[in-house]
């Protein structure tokens, strides 16, 4: 054996710090990685070479972490570089990090394979479910739930792949329970999602649910308009929709006469600019309900990312029962083709929408700027809003309907008896056969 | 004018550390600094008798280094300082330079050695690019077989690799 040296490193330190001169950072790293000396003859000369590659993981950004990276084209290459070495690493823009991929022989998921969040936690089955974003950040303000792409990973290679691999899918459909509203109002809050296979796209419906059982005829009404509590109701659900939906609210457009019987059946005067929609013509027919559809725009997609989703909100109310607001989003997550978040719909996944403008900018931004450009759009996706309302339980309180919670909900509003509803009719005559049964 | 150009084309004999001599144009060898200098000392009557001797690089790097200073003998003399900054940014290398550097890689080092002892920057510079440019765009393990013969076993890549992976898998 002949123990003979790299011919790179028998050159004098001037000329090795030379060539390294004209490397960029991520030559630099990876030629560092090669032997402990060419290690610390880096280390030396380029002090910041670690810090430069670094990825930030503060919980502040914990939902777009490729935003922190001081060097992010840098690492890139570095990952680039080393997911040659690592045959089962792949470079991950969007996270800015290398994701295990998925081993066909060994089907049975590994530790690592579990994304751990934060440091404290355990990586374990219950982080594998929605979870809000940001903990710590204001529970008020917008919807902060979301999917991982682990989640939705296991999921789909549990369809693709058959039993051992994977999560089913019932991992990613949950209920939570009625939470009381951070309100004046007495009134509670529900989220539900379900997902189904709809050719081998992962379409998802989230359902939000706000529920206030009172009566609105004997409530309180304050003597001016600035202290009268439910006068503000329809104005902040039309508010949340708008953070939550990127929805364009405008109260004289048509289809925002959904809110009309909720402004009703609390006596409100509204006044539009339409003349045919004074609230006087309204006939009193109790109770009432309205749906109102926001398709998505015309290419399909929205302003600042590549997700696909259609909302339904759908008001009931009635002036003796109060009133619900369900808020149905169908969102097809695309098909799984064992690739990182490059694909079409995953995008969403990651896409916080309630992060300020700023956040929301320089997101754009990357998303324009050479290295994001091989970001591809899933073509395969197209029209699936339609489909999704004849695998999913539409009804009030329905969706979720398995989680023992939505009885209460469903006991109250069959109270009411009502027989018609707006989107799916099997749903109703369940409904009402079962209010019948409970009548006698 | 005419002097100069007498001194130009005056045949200098260069010696190799194995015996070997070249003779080449006085302007040609001045490409190299420790040449240009040492005539400078020298005066030119004595340098027209003796040969220099080049104790540090062998006849074949030796006639290598030559053939690359007499394709550059025209080349205006480098600012050293100004263009400092816009030089290091660029691993561009001219067409011409790029065949002269394909040779193996025992040679690539032995001609930046000469380079470096001969002093002549502009074929240091090239021969550092192209070592930069064989480097970049190779992941770890592959600049290590390119690079070094000893390289750190699988294990101590692993260990090497381990102790990044803090920072590079979350």
């Amino acid at each position: 054996m002949t123990s003979t040296t790299s011919p790179l490193l028998e050159l004098p330190i001037e000329l090795y710090l030379d060539i390294v001169d004209y490397l960029p950072l991520s030559a630099v790293a990876t030629l560092s990685l090669t032997c402990k000396a060419a290690f610390e003859i880096t280390r030396i000369w380029k002090k910041q070479l670690w810090i430069q590659l670094r990825r930030n993981k503060s919980r502040k950004h914990h939902t777009i972490p490729f935003k922190t990276c001081p060097n992010l084209p840098e690492r890139m290459e570095l990952l680039k570089a080393l997911s040659k070495d690592l045959p089962r690493h792949e470079p991950c823009y969007f996270c800015a990090t290398l994701h295990r991929l998925p081993d066909l022989e060994n089907p049975m998921p590994q530790a690592e394979d579990i994304i751990r969040i934060g440091k404290k936690k355990k990586a374990d089955w219950k982080e594998l479910k929605w979870c809000w974003w940001q903990e710590h950040g204001p529970r008020w303000y917008g919807g902060r739930w979301g999917l991982r792409f682990r989640d939705v990973s296991l999921v789909m290679q549990r369809h693709m792949l058959g039993d051992g691999f994977g999560r089913p899918l019932s991992s990613i459909s949950t209920s939570t329970d009625w939470e009381r509203l951070y309100s004046d109002l007495e009134g509670f809050v529900k989220l539900d999602t379900e997902a189904a296979f709809i050719n081998n796209d992962l379409v998802l419906h989230v359902a939000h649910k706000m529920w206030c059982p009172i009566d609105l005829s004997v409530m309180p009404r304050a003597h001016s308009d600035e202290h009268d509590v439910l006068k503000y109701v329809p104005f902040n659900i039309a508010i949340h929709l708008m953070a939550t939906y990127e929805w364009e609210l405008d109260l004289a457009r048509p289809e925002t006469r959904a809110f009309d019987p909720l402004y009703s059946s609390m006596g409100i005067d509204c006044h539009y600019t339409d003349e045919g929609s004074a609230i006087d013509e309204i006939d009193e027919k109790w109770p009432r309900e309205a749906s109102v559809s926001l398709p998505a725009c015309d290419t399909g997609r929205r302003r600042y990312c590549q997700y696909i989703y259609d909302v339904t909100v759908r008001i009931h109310c009635d002036s003796k029962l109060g009133f619900e607001v369900i808020v149905d989003m169908w969102v097809n997550c695309g098909q799984y083709s064992f690739e990182s978040p490059h694909e079409g719909g995953w995008l969403w996944l990651w896409y916080d929408k309630t992060t300020s403008n700023y956040f929301v900018d320089r997101f754009q931004q990357s998303l324009e700027t050479p290295e994001w450009s091989d970001i591809k759009t899933d073509e395969r996706v197209t029209e699936v809003t339609k489909a999704p309302y004849e695998h999913f339980r539409l009804g009030r309180g329905e969706s979720g309907i398995s989680h023992p919670s939505s009885a209460a909900v469903l006991d109250h509003w069959r109270k009411v008896g009502y027989g018609v509803n707006v989107t799916g009719e099997v749903k109703d005559q369940e409904t009402a056969g079962a209010g019948e049964q409970k009548n006698p | 004018m005419a002097e100069n150009k007498d001194k130009a084309t005056q045949k200098i004999t260069l010696t190799s550390n194995d015996g070997s001599s070249i003779e080449v144009d006085r302007c040609v060898a001045e490409r190299s600094m420790l040449i240009k200098n040492l005539i400078d000392d020298l005066g030119d009557d004595s340098v027209a008798t003796q040969a220099i001797p080049i104790p540090n690089v062998n006849d074949p790097v030796l006639r290598k280094v030559v053939e690359w200073c007499e394709k550059h003998r025209s080349d205006p003399p480098q600012s050293t300082e100004e263009e400092n900054d816009s030089r290091k940014k660029t691993t561009d290398i001219e067409e011409w330079d790029q065949k002269f550097m394909q040779v193996d890689q025992e040679m690539l080092f032995e001609i930046i050695l000469a380079a470096n002892y001969l002093d002549i920057k502009a074929l240091l510079d090239v021969g550092c690019k192209t070592v930069a440019n064989m480097i970049k765009g190779k992941s770890p393990r592959r600049s290590a077989r390119r690079s070094t013969s000893r390289t750190t076993s699988p294990r101590g890549l692993l260990s090497l690799w381990s102790f990044f992976r803090v920072s590079f898998i979350p």
